[in-house]
Order: C-alpha cells, then structure tokens, then sequence
C-alpha cells in the first residue's frame, strides 16, 4: 500500500467519524447553531464561576493573613482593631487573557475579545526565547486590520532577512515581556486603560533581534 | 525601542488591498464550516471528547471578532489556522485530555465515535512529526488542499509548505512502512 492510499484512508476515517457525530448531536439538537450557542454560554458561565472563585480565594487569604498577624499581636491586641484592617474582597470579576506564542502564530484565549481585560498572562511554548509587546492604539488613523497586515509584511522580511519597516503610526508599545522558552508570564504592571493589539515577537532565522511575527487582540484594558 | 528604530510610516505605503469578504451571517458560516473544522481537531489532537470543544474555541474566537473576520476572503482559513494551532498546543492538548478524563468519570460517552485502529495509528503518527509537519499534512490530506491552499491556511509561504509535506510524508512513510508517492 502506498503513503497516499493509506493517507485517504485515514481521511475518510476521520469524515466518518464527524458525520456520525454530527448524525448524532442532530437528534438531539435539530438547530446546529445551538451547539455554539450552548458552548459559548456555558465558557461565559465557567468564567464567572472562575473570577468569582478567585476572588473568594484572595479574599479568604487576605483574612487569614490578617487573623495570623492579630494573633501574632497577642494580647496587646485591643479588640475593635480587626475592622480598622478588615479585607474587603474583590467586588469585581478579574478577567485574564491568556495570549500562547507557538511555533506557529499567536493564539488567545477566549477572554480576549469580550470588551475588556484586567490582566494578562502571555505563554511561550516555542523552543526559543520570544517577547510580546502591548501595543496601544493611540489614534483611529489606524485599524486593527491594517496592523495586522504590517505584521504580516513585518513577519514575510523578517523571514527573508530584511530590515524592518518600523511601527506604523498609530499605536504606541506600553508593555513588553520577554518569555523563555516553555515559560509563561504575567503581565502584572499597570496598564493604562485602553485599546491595544499584542505584537508576538521572536528572532528569525537570518535576524537576531526580535521582530513581529504574529498579532492577537483587540484588547480592551480598563 | 530598538525594534521599531527604523522610523514609523503609514501602513498604507505597498499594504495589500483589505480583504472584501460577502456579507455571509456567523450562523451560516457555522453551519457549512464545524464538521471540517472539527474533522481537523481530531486528527490533530487526537481528542475524542477534545476535538469538539478545540472547533468551537475557534469558532468562538471568530464569533468575537466577525466584524473583521467576516470580511477575509476565506474565513474557513482564518477559523482553520485557529484550531491547527490550538489543536497541536500543548496546554491546550492538556487541558482537552482533563475534560476527557472528566467526561469518563462522569459516564459521558464523546460525540466523536472511535477510529478504526489502522487509522488512530495513521493519525497518531502524524501528530508525532514536527508540527508545522503535522498540520500541513492534515490539511493536505483531509480537506484535499493544495500546496497554495495550505500555505494560505497556515499563513507561510508556498516553498516552506512544500518543504513540510515533502519531509512529513517521508517520515511517515518511513515511520509506518510504506511506499511513498511520487507526488
């Protein structure tokens, strides 16, 4: 038998496969879209049930940091003084978007996107040392589509060993973080509320120095 | 920044013409798209229960951001090179075997049935090769693209594509045995 022939083969194997997956879930769900719609419904819960989650987690650390340190007071501590440092827990839903750098290209997590962000963590997964800028739109003279395509003319002379064009007009780098390979990091400075792209840097074959290689985002920082 | 020394200039100086795309809706999308969109995650993931949920991420994704994305030429390439990628991410392939464990343990049984054992192995070894190998090869041979085709996917040019599949089918026909084509 030949590569090809077994190749098909395994490709029909796979159609197969998907019609009766789709055979099936059409029993239960005659609308296809309901299955998006049921997906996508149910992140936007987990994520809820996420932050809330996080939140309780800091708040209960933060009570029990300050119960250990009036304790640790003893008896000198004069009752009352515990509501002068009581914590008071997060009253909103920490979102983090997680922006993952392979090989490949840049790809975000689903809470990028969804009107804004409070934090991010950026993944490198790649074999080799890459950065990632934060790039702040400044005017509306420029789209998120026409940086996506200096990012892509940027990525082509990178590949081909030429000089970069430089930033376009328009947005301004706030943040850079350098990740080493098979590492990730957390961007836990403050970012000045606004609209941003995030510009996946790494070094390419005939050029040592970082240039842009895929682009993720909007944002929206508040 | 060093990065950006060389002067900032318009990006409307040599940009390629913005992308016209028909006034298609997200539902109809959707619905022509998932099936090979899924087919894709499975075979590169490997994921029974994960493939589904890697082609609705990605669908997600293009949901979100439709205003822009449903103007591209081909968005079926766009949600395509979202789910290559997500599907041969490790954190990602981690967390779909998490939710697969889950599934077992709560007694669901994966939409997605089995492959027959010849094909699990095809497929297996192609998520062993390199992954830009992987993903040319998958799309290769499941949706029947050409070397263009692919390259449009994967966002590189036509000779690194080339080069991808030349050297993924060796190995894979080193790999299980076989005779390779002269393609």
């Amino acid at each position: 038998m030949t590569l090809d022939t077994r190749a098909r083969r395994a490709a029909q194997g796979i159609h197969r496969a998907v019609e009766v997956m789709e055979m099936t879930t059409f029993t239960k769900e005659p609308r296809k879209v309901e299955r998006f719609e049921r997906f996508r419904d149910r992140k936007q819960r987990n994520r809820r049930i996420g932050a809330i989650a996080v939140a309780t987690a800091l708040a209960i650390g933060a009570l029990v940091v300050v119960s250990s340190g009036a304790l640790d007071r003893g008896q000198g501590a004069i009752p009352g003084d515990r509501d002068e440092v009581q914590p008071t827990p997060p009253s909103f839903e920490a979102q983090i978007g997680i922006v993952t750098q392979s090989e490949t290209g840049c790809v975000t997590d689903s809470a990028i996107g969804e009107g804004h962000l409070d934090g991010l963590t950026v993944v490198n997964e790649t074999d080799r040392r890459v950065s990632f800028d934060l790039a702040k739109f400044v005017s509306t003279d420029l789209s998120y589509a026409e940086l996506e395509a200096y990012v892509d003319r940027e990525r082509r002379r990178g590949e081909a060993g030429r000089s970069s064009l430089g930033l376009p007009k328009g947005v301004e780098v706030t943040v850079r973080a350098e990740v080493q390979p098979g590492a990730s990091s957390a961007i836990a400075e403050q970012i000045p509320p606004g609209r941003y792209a995030i510009l996946c840097l790494r070094a390419f074959d005939q050029v040592s120095s970082m240039r842009p290689f895929a682009l993720a985002g909007p944002v929206v920082f508040e | 920044m060093a990065l950006y020394s060389e002067g900032s200039r318009s990006v409307a100086e040599g940009s390629e013409p913005a992308a016209v795309g028909s006034a298609e809706t997200f539902e109809d999308f959707y619905v022509r798209e998932f099936p090979a969109v899924v087919g894709l995650a499975y075979a590169l993931s490997g994921s029974r229960s994960g493939a589904e949920d890697l082609a609705q991420e990605a669908f997600l994704a293009a949901h979100r951001g439709w205003d822009r994305v449903g103007k591209y030429d081909q968005p079926g390439a766009w949600v395509r090179r979202v789910v290559a990628n997500l599907s041969v991410s490790v954190f990602r392939r981690r967390v779909a075997e998490g939710k697969a464990l889950a599934q077992v343990a709560l007694g669901q049984t994966p939409a997605l049935p089995e492959l027959s054992a010849e094909d699990a192995e095809f497929w297996q070894v192609v998520r062993s090769l390199p992954r830009r190998q992987a993903q040319a090869i998958a799309l290769h041979y499941l949706e029947d693209l050409s070397v263009a085709e692919v390259a449009r996917v994967l966002g590189t040019a036509e000779g690194t594509v080339k080069k991808q599949l030349h050297d993924g089918r060796r190995a894979l026909a080193r790999r299980l045995e076989l005779e390779e084509d002269d393609a």
